[in-house]
């Protein structure tokens, strides 16, 4: 795992697997997407990339009321790029949880 | 076995001693001594070096703290000064956060010997704010004074047990309040409560706690078990010191140090707070304090302790002590308070401080009903600074510190070890000073005076300019989130 965080709500198996498809939507599309878990107005790092050299806003995308993505270079990609990886996570999740 | 004493939380030792190594914390009192006895005037250069190492954003070891303590050159102290200013810079650039603490209940079965709210103290007027009262508290500091973050404190008492405080959050995160141009809301609730278990931390984490704060007020046992009379849970030294441990445990990936500094000698406190920090970072991935806290003892009613302690702390000795806080801690946010008077806040802001607070009531609530006396029967101590937010913000301007209302962080996955990692490399700066210019935008349109603003405007566009050189591209991304800010939209960050 990319990093340490503790999760009741997401298994260790669960966030490993978001951890290998944020870094195949990296080698595909070129862009840093990572998860969060989400605790009300918090928004907490469970897996993904998360680039300290992207100085740009946060785009933030609830998938479940307890999960989140977020990305900063999402939405420089053309729309249909950008359905096609949402689909594709919304598609993973809906198969894992 | 669970220990449970008379209408008390529970105290779950296996909660802590499986930290602890042969039955002994990571605080080994005799050691501390020792390190401190054996740094005695240090040589220049290796202070020098260890500035150099702090400059690097590295946490010192414990005995390199201790020769920095031991330095007597005022030529050395002047250098370390210099270099916990910049360090500051260089993690959080030059802006500084504003809080407010809210009281939310004084009810409390320790009997602590420097505090108010000890059981003992009959005096003490005990209320528990409703959730109603709570709204009213919120009413105002976010809609007329303009605050973003709280720090909610409550006393260790059944009556604020984690279900209550989880409520309290979730009341105040439910509040927004019309401002002159837009609205106001509390973002970021940071909680500094009694320590507690994995479940109750569990609790709190579910609803959306910003940072986990307790003060181990001292880490030399003896004293400890001085000020802390026996039979009361606080007495509990282990579950007190570990405590941080269960809220990482819970995943509650934002905690908070701090000492009571007048308690015991000063050096062996910031000692202490190293050892914490480290002991923190090795068992946590890397995950060391959110932020540390420096209170001095101030006076307080029914504790003559806070006036007969033989450990008070002198300005000077203050001043230090930040200073090697600062280099010891690097990546750390640093927490200025209005216990202090508002001199001493000016002289010791450059020296690394992250965040203070302003427009400050610790009274329960103070805020709602518009007290400005203070009231001892009612508060936790006396404050040294009960200066509106306005003149403080003011004042900062015109020292060069941009205030800043962020709380982007924490709702976009910047948190535990993520921001511990941006804090460390340098580029948490780059955030916070983007976020401050935006969120200041906010408190200008919304709450500042006209004195105030005037100054403002001047500040924010020299802070502009310096993205544009520094940051250029991110510089038209920026302008266009504060453009529509400067319209009325709110709550737009990076």
């Amino acid at each position: 795992m990319n990093g340490t965080y503790i999760s009741d709500q997401f298994d260790a198996d669960f966030i490993r697997q978001l951890d290998f498809l944020a870094e195949q939507i990296k080698q595909q599309y070129k862009i840093n997407i990572w998860f969060v878990e989400i605790l009300n107005r918090r928004w907490s790092y469970i897996a993904g990339i998360c680039d300290p050299d992207q100085l740009l806003p946060p785009l933030r995308i609830e998938l479940k009321s307890n999960l989140g993505l977020v990305s900063n270079d999402l939405p420089d990609l053309p729309p249909e790029q950008q359905q096609d990886i949402i689909n594709q996570i919304v598609n993973f999740i809906h198969q894992k949880l | 076995m669970p220990a449970k004493t008379k209408s008390s939380p529970i105290i779950i030792e296996q909660q802590y001693t499986k930290y602890m190594e042969k039955g002994r914390d990571f605080i080994n009192d005799d050691l501390i001594w020792e390190q401190l006895k054996s740094q005695v005037k240090p040589d220049p250069q290796l202070v020098r070096d260890l500035i150099a190492k702090s400059l690097d954003i590295q946490t010192l070891q414990p005995e390199e703290t201790a020769a920095l303590l031991n330095v007597e050159d005022p030529q050395l102290w002047e250098e370390m000064s210099e270099a916990a200013g910049k360090i500051k810079r260089k993690v959080y650039d030059n802006r500084i956060v504003f809080f407010a603490p809210l009281y939310c209940s004084n009810y409390c079965i320790n009997n602590c010997l420097y505090c108010s709210f000890r059981k003992d103290y009959q005096q003490e007027t005990r209320r528990r704010l409703s959730m109603e009262e709570i709204k009213a508290e919120i009413e105002v500091l976010a809609g007329k004074m303009g605050h973003k973050r709280l720090i909610s404190v409550y006393g260790e008492h059944p009556k604020s047990d984690a279900r209550y405080i989880a409520k309290t959050l979730e009341t105040i995160y439910s509040m927004k309040v019309p401002t002159r141009k837009g609205f106001g809301e509390i973002r970021r609730v940071n909680i500094n409560a009694a320590p507690m278990s994995i479940q109750d931390f569990k609790l709190l984490k579910e609803v959306g706690i910003g940072t986990y704060q307790v003060f181990h007020e001292t880490y030399h046992h003896q004293t400890y078990n001085q000020v802390h009379p026996q039979g009361t849970i606080k007495n509990n030294y282990p579950w007190r010191l570990y405590t941080h441990h269960r809220a990482l445990e819970a995943g509650v990936d934002d905690v908070a140090l701090g000492v009571l500094f007048g308690l015991y000698h000063w050096r062996f406190e910031v000692m202490g707070l190293v050892y914490h920090a480290l002991e923190l970072e090795n068992n946590f991935g890397g995950i060391g304090p959110h932020t540390i806290s420096f209170p001095r003892l101030q006076p307080a009613a029914g504790a003559p302790l806070t006036e007969n302690s033989q450990y008070k702390v002198s300005d000077e000795d203050f001043k230090k002590l930040i200073v090697v806080i600062r280099l010891s801690v690097p990546y750390t946010g640093m927490i200025l308070t209005a216990r202090e008077p508002a001199d001493i806040r000016k002289e010791v802001i450059p020296l690394g401080v992250t965040q203070t607070d302003a427009s400050t009531r610790i009274g329960l609530g103070a805020y709602s009903e518009s007290y400005n006396q203070q009231e001892a029967n009612r508060q936790q101590f006396l404050l040294g600074d009960t200066r509106e937010m306005d003149e403080v913000i003011r004042e900062l301007a015109e020292m060069g510190y941009i205030t800043s209302f962020c709380t982007a962080g924490y709702r976009c996955g910047r948190t535990g070890d993520h921001i511990m990692k941006l804090l460390k490399c340098g580029k948490e700066g780059h955030f916070c000073k983007i976020n401050a210019i935006l969120t200041y935008r906010e408190w200008l349109d919304d709450f500042a005076s006209e004195q105030t603003r005037e100054v403002g405007e001047k500040l924010i566009v020299k802070e502009i300019q310096e993205v544009k050189q520094q940051m250029p591209q991110v510089y038209d991304t920026m302008m266009k989130y504060y453009h529509r800010i400067s319209k009325g939209e709110r709550d737009l960050y990076f």
